[in-house]
């Protein structure tokens, strides 16, 4: 096995996943896309921490 | 310290303030991932209403949407075709994969799931936890730290044993 066999099937895997979602998901509406630099756009920043936990439950 | 080091750290220093700046949050990479299995048990008609992380209305929000509009699945693309690019430009695709006895691939599975997972539970892995953690000034990146740096000080010691690399 070689490197151009692992990149092939991690190719296939990335483009079968993102063809899973186009056809799952919400369609992209570009109307509804953020802006396209944060700073200075006024959007909230959040946070990095990959697991952030839920909010409270009241 | 090397020259090609102190690039290295430039460039990444570079690009995660320019992260900041595009995305308005520090790099991460386990949301993605963990995005990407919810996608999946969706699609197998699964029911994430049980689990308190994924009922949350922002990360159900997002379980409907597309992958295309997660900053982090966007990065985790990224990684992955970067990871490419460099396996093509250090030795070439016609490259063997280097030959490890059957254990070996068994340790490297258990330990990429124990990774995963581990990564979830503190809350991120050593980008959006550790590198994003203390470059935006977290305490818990330092947490992170000292918990990593102990696990890895043990996972080096297993390695020769695991088939990893030859035994000294």
């Amino acid at each position: 096995m070689t490197r151009l066999h692992v990149t092939l099937l991690l190719a296939l895997g990335m483009g079968g996943l993102l063809l899973l979602d186009r056809v799952q998901s919400r369609p992209l509406n570009p109307y509804t896309a953020p802006p396209m630099l944060a700073l200075g756009s006024g959007l909230a920043a959040s946070g990095a921490h990959c697991a952030a936990p839920p909010p409270a439950v009241q | 310290m090397p020259a090609r080091y102190v690039g290295a750290i430039l460039v990444l220093a570079g690009l995660a303030i320019l992260h900041l700046v595009v995305a308005g949050q520090p790099w991460g990479v386990v949301y993605g991932l963990g995005l990407w299995v919810a996608k999946g048990v969706v699609a197998a008609g699964g029911d994430l209403s049980g689990s308190a992380f994924w009922a949350a209305p922002a990360n159900a929000a997002q379980v409907e949407a597309s992958l295309l509009t997660d900053i982090t699945s966007l990065t985790d693309l990224g990684l992955i075709a970067g990871a490419a690019l460099v396996a093509w430009w250090r030795a070439g695709l016609a490259s063997p994969v280097g030959k490890l006895p059957a254990k070996a691939w068994v340790a490297v599975i258990i330990a990429g799931l124990v990774l995963g997972y581990s990564s979830r539970l503190a809350f991120g892995c050593n980008i959006g936890a550790f590198f994003s953690g203390i470059g935006t000034g977290s305490a818990h990146g330092w947490v992170w730290f000292v918990a990593a740096f102990a696990g890895s000080w043990a996972g080096i010691r297993l390695r020769p044993h695991l088939g990893l690399e030859a035994r000294r």
